[in-house]
């Protein structure tokens, strides 16, 4: 039996950007987006990750069997969670209690993956920093957004912490509500999906009403 | 692409495992540099949370006066766990016992119970656990200060028949929507202050471990 996939509506059409393979990224870190800093953290370190390794394969490409280039991304990208992981362990070491669990899964990230693929591979190393750049500064901006969300919700505080980064971050913290007053789901990993499910929602609701009101004009 | 020689094969596959030697020699390179930073940021993390517990005072290195304990029953671990004395010029002020609970709601909690020489708690920190986001976690001295009714608390006070929680019919609150977490937390503070009060000596007695 054949399933009769609908055509693309238009709205998924509409949707559909860069914001998405930022998307592609973030879902697996997502059970640990649990605040701004945790947002923060780990988008700069998947940005980090995506521009050296968007540069590098930009770089090889040239010179590996095609037959090779996947393999050696896949090599590299493990090297490179990897090598994240110990630099947090040494050098941010209350951070990467807060995340290290989070950080391994970095080496198989999609959203590092589909852009090495599809357009590191493609250009100079210089314009694949770049675009890795914008790729990775809209990860960083849905996951703290995320982050933001789930810490308001579910501890009614922000940039809890941020004295995991140096003792002088800690007096960021600041506590809107009541700590015991929070909604506890939104702190829960399956949290993290329902906040960007409904913020993707709101997103597109206001993309579809903006188009309308450009139709009817 | 379909007539691509056999050995462009080989080669494809000889250059990924060349990439994927130096990729695992390059990460061993950061590991084996990092280390002494890596084990500098336990030691001092280690030290934070004794300072924490402890009561003030003490002139010695806690972290590194270690001795280890196996007790099954009253630990809640198969394999031993440290012990940190803390002195003022040699004199005991207090030890501080690792305890697992193992009843914990999600899975064991690993609490650090530091005890005077008199048998009476200075303080209590959850070092380890998995306990529910916004309901068990507030065992965490990040989330709440609930582990501090244990301050000053001993074998006399209350007495061991009603070191349990409120809906038990002890004489602890437990923390709301998480019975069996404070239970658990309840019960190996507890049997950290009982350890300590049948091996007082040998704890402050023994020679330190490395």
């Amino acid at each position: 039996m054949k399933t009769e996939f609908p055509a693309r509506s238009p709205e998924s059409v509409a949707t559909a950007g860069s914001d998405d393979i930022a998307l592609f990224g973030i879902c697996p870190l997502l059970g640990a987006v649990v605040s701004v800093i945790a947002g923060a953290g780990l988008g700069v370190a998947l940005l980090v990750m995506l521009c050296v390794a968007s540069g590098l394969v930009a770089a090889a490409h040239g010179s590996l069997p095609a037959r090779a280039r996947l393999p050696a991304t896949l090599v590299l990208m493990a090297a490179l969670a990897t090598a994240i992981g110990v630099l947090f362990e040494a050098f941010l070491f209350d951070a990467w209690l807060a995340l290290g669990i989070a950080l391994p899964l970095l080496a198989t990230n999609a959203a590092i993956l589909e852009h090495t693929e599809t357009s590191a591979s493609r250009v100079p190393p210089r314009a694949a920093v770049t675009s890795a750049l914008a790729v990775g500064a809209r990860v960083v901006l849905w996951m703290m957004a995320v982050g933001a969300a789930r810490e308001l919700l579910g501890s009614g505080a922000l940039f809890t912490g941020a004295g995991s980064y140096g003792e002088r971050f800690g007096a960021w913290t600041v506590h809107l509500l009541r700590a015991d007053k929070g909604f506890a789901l939104a702190l829960a990993p399956a949290g993290g999906f329902l906040v960007l499910g409904l913020m993707l929602g709101a997103r597109n609701a206001i993309a579809t009403r903006r188009r309308r009101a450009a139709d009817d004009r | 692409m379909a007539t691509e020689q056999p050995q462009r094969l080989w080669f494809a596959m000889a250059v990924v495992l060349a990439l994927a030697a130096l990729a695992a020699l390059v990460d061993t390179l950061m590991v084996t540099a990092t280390r002494p930073q890596v084990a500098a940021n336990e030691a001092a993390r280690l030290a934070k949370v004794l300072r924490q517990v402890l009561p003030p005072g003490y002139d010695n290195h806690p972290e590194r006066d270690r001795i280890l304990a196996l007790a099954p029953e009253l630990l809640g671990s198969d394999s031993p766990l440290p012990i940190y004395r803390a002195r003022r010029g040699g004199e005991p002020v207090a030890a501080v016992i690792t305890v697992i609970a193992r009843q914990g709601y999600v899975g064991p909690i690993r609490l650090l119970v530091s005890v005077t020489p008199d048998g009476t708690v200075s303080g209590v920190r959850a070092v380890e656990h998995q306990e529910t986001p916004g309901l068990g976690d507030r065992i965490d001295q990040a989330k709440s200060g609930w582990l501090r009714r244990f301050t000053g608390r001993s074998l006399n006070d209350p007495r061991p028949e009603a070191w349990a929680v409120s809906r038990d019919g002890g004489a602890f609150d437990q923390v709301a929507g998480a019975t069996i977490t404070s239970r658990a937390v309840v019960n190996a503070v507890r049997d950290a202050i009982v350890y300590f009060e049948q091996h007082r000596a040998e704890i402050f007695g023994q020679e330190a471990t490395r």
